[in-house]
């Protein structure tokens, strides 16, 4: 009789021990979620496409852009004075002459 | 005495017209060579600073334009006085290069220097064209000791006594105008290359990152199927915008066409290195192939000594180096590569522009 009275009295332990249990359980699954599907962003991280690379912005672009325009820019200048010193060295004016 | 004093008279006055006559005859015979000589002097004179002139002139017109291609080149060269070595100095870094008293010495491929075309994957253009440090330098270095030779001959024009001398110095400056030639264009066309291997780095890093912009275009557009990322339709004045994200592509469709027009972009991209490539090998070889032209002219520094090449042997061992206008013989030869180079520069740069048109249209295309 005495042990079946002290067996009652411990299933309620026993109960709120295995709610805290799945609690923790679902707690952690949630968190885990949480942080995979908001890709862990911390504050000044850098966030990752599919391909590892950063992201890129607009402006970025528009600098790419720019910079690519100015070289092409320096490349015709450069080229053209190449040329014209080919030209001239056609011109085979002696003074010795 | 009156008929005496009246002969005298008569008998002095011829004395005196004879001397006068005798006089007169040696003075008109005497002034004859005179005039001669005093004319001759005059010519000459006439001649040797018609001369000076000339050969100041056109050793100050090279010099001025070498120095204008020093000033593009953007270096600093400090040449040794004993012409041993030179120290470089440009905005892209500094290097020590030796003497072209053995043109061997000097590898102009260093570690930095890459000749293959760029590799295309599924994240971009990959690999770098670039002209070797080593060989950018030496062609700089020409080009100083061009300048500082000019100089000196400057000097000796100035201080030319005679006009043979100052004949001797115009042959002088009239041989190796093929090679000061050369050397000008050999460093104007390095800088060509040089400047296009940096368009070709700005095409790469465009191209790259409108290939990251995709590639999150497309992370967008499978975010739509699993609920992550919506489409968003907005009215404006000038019509309605629907987007994905950061971007005003909102289909798969689209996504697609733009990545195939990319794909096209790459293939322009990867014949632009492929075509640099070429130009980087072939100057390469023709700035190794001139400096070891000139150690072959007597072993020494030409170059350092051309304002001090008098000898007819040395002379002549410019001449030999062949004719610039005939196309021909070795300075003729390199002369027509340098313009290969330039033509195959000048199909890239615009092969780069028209890329530049392609990239700046998607990007307008793809991005908000």
């Amino acid at each position: 009789m005495d042990q079946q009275t002290q067996k009652r009295s411990l299933r309620p332990v026993w109960v709120v021990v295995a709610v805290l249990v799945v609690f923790f359980i679902v707690l952690a699954s949630a968190i885990y979620l949480v942080v995979r599907s908001d890709g862990g962003k911390q504050p000044g991280a850098v966030t990752t496409t599919a391909t590892g690379s950063k992201e890129v912005t607009k402006d970025e672009i528009a600098r790419n852009l720019n910079d690519l325009n100015g070289s092409i820019k320096q490349a015709t200048k450069d080229q053209a004075a190449a040329k014209a010193a080919i030209d001239a060295s056609k011109n085979q004016t002696k003074i010795g002459s | 005495m009156k008929l005496n004093l009246a002969t005298l008279f008569a008998s002095s006055k011829k004395l005196y017209l004879a001397a006068f006559f005798v006089l007169t005859s040696t003075l008109l015979v005497a002034y004859g060579p005179m005039t001669s000589y005093s004319q001759a002097q005059a010519v000459t004179d006439d001649a040797f600073q018609q001369l000076q002139q000339k050969a100041l002139d056109e050793l100050n017109n090279r010099i001025n334009s070498y120095k204008k291609t020093m000033e593009s080149l953007k270096v600093d060269v400090h040449v040794g006085k004993d012409g041993s070595t030179a120290s470089i100095t440009s905005d892209k870094g500094s290097a020590k290069a030796s003497s072209n008293k053995d043109a061997t010495e000097l590898s102009l491929v260093d570690a930095n220097g890459s000749t293959s075309m760029l590799k295309l994957d599924g994240t971009g253009l990959h690999g770098d064209i670039t002209i070797s440090q080593a060989a950018k330098d030496k062609a700089k270095q020409f080009m100083q000791k061009i300048i500082d030779g000019l100089n000196d001959m400057v000097q000796k024009v100035k201080d030319a006594t005679s006009l043979d001398n100052l004949k001797k110095l115009a042959e002088n400056i009239d041989k190796q105008l093929g090679l000061d030639q050369l050397t000008q264009v050999q460093g104007l066309v390095t800088q060509a290359v040089d400047s296009m291997a940096g368009v070709l780095d700005n095409l790469k890093t465009t191209y790259n990152n409108l290939q990251t912009q995709l590639t999150q275009l497309k992370g967008c557009l499978d975010g739509l199927q699993s609920g992550k990322t919506s489409v968003d339709v907005s009215s404006t004045s000038s019509g309605t915008t629907t987007t994905c994200g950061d971007f005003k592509i909102s289909t798969e469709d689209a996504q697609k066409q733009a990545q195939a027009q990319l794909d096209s972009i790459s293939t322009v991209v990867q014949t632009v290195s492929s075509t640099l490539a070429s130009s980087v090998t072939l100057l390469t070889a023709l700035i190794t192939s001139f400096s070891s032209m000139l150690s072959g002219l007597g072993g020494s520094d030409i170059l350092g000594n051309l304002g001090s090449l008098l000898s007819s042997s040395q002379l002549s061992s410019l001449t030999n180096l062949g004719s610039l206008t005939s196309g021909t013989g070795n300075l003729g030869g390199l002369m027509s590569s340098f313009t290969a180079i330039l033509s195959q520069l000048n199909l890239a740069n615009g092969m780069s522009s028209s890329s530049l048109g392609s990239l700046t249209s998607l990007a307008n295309v793809i991005e908000l």
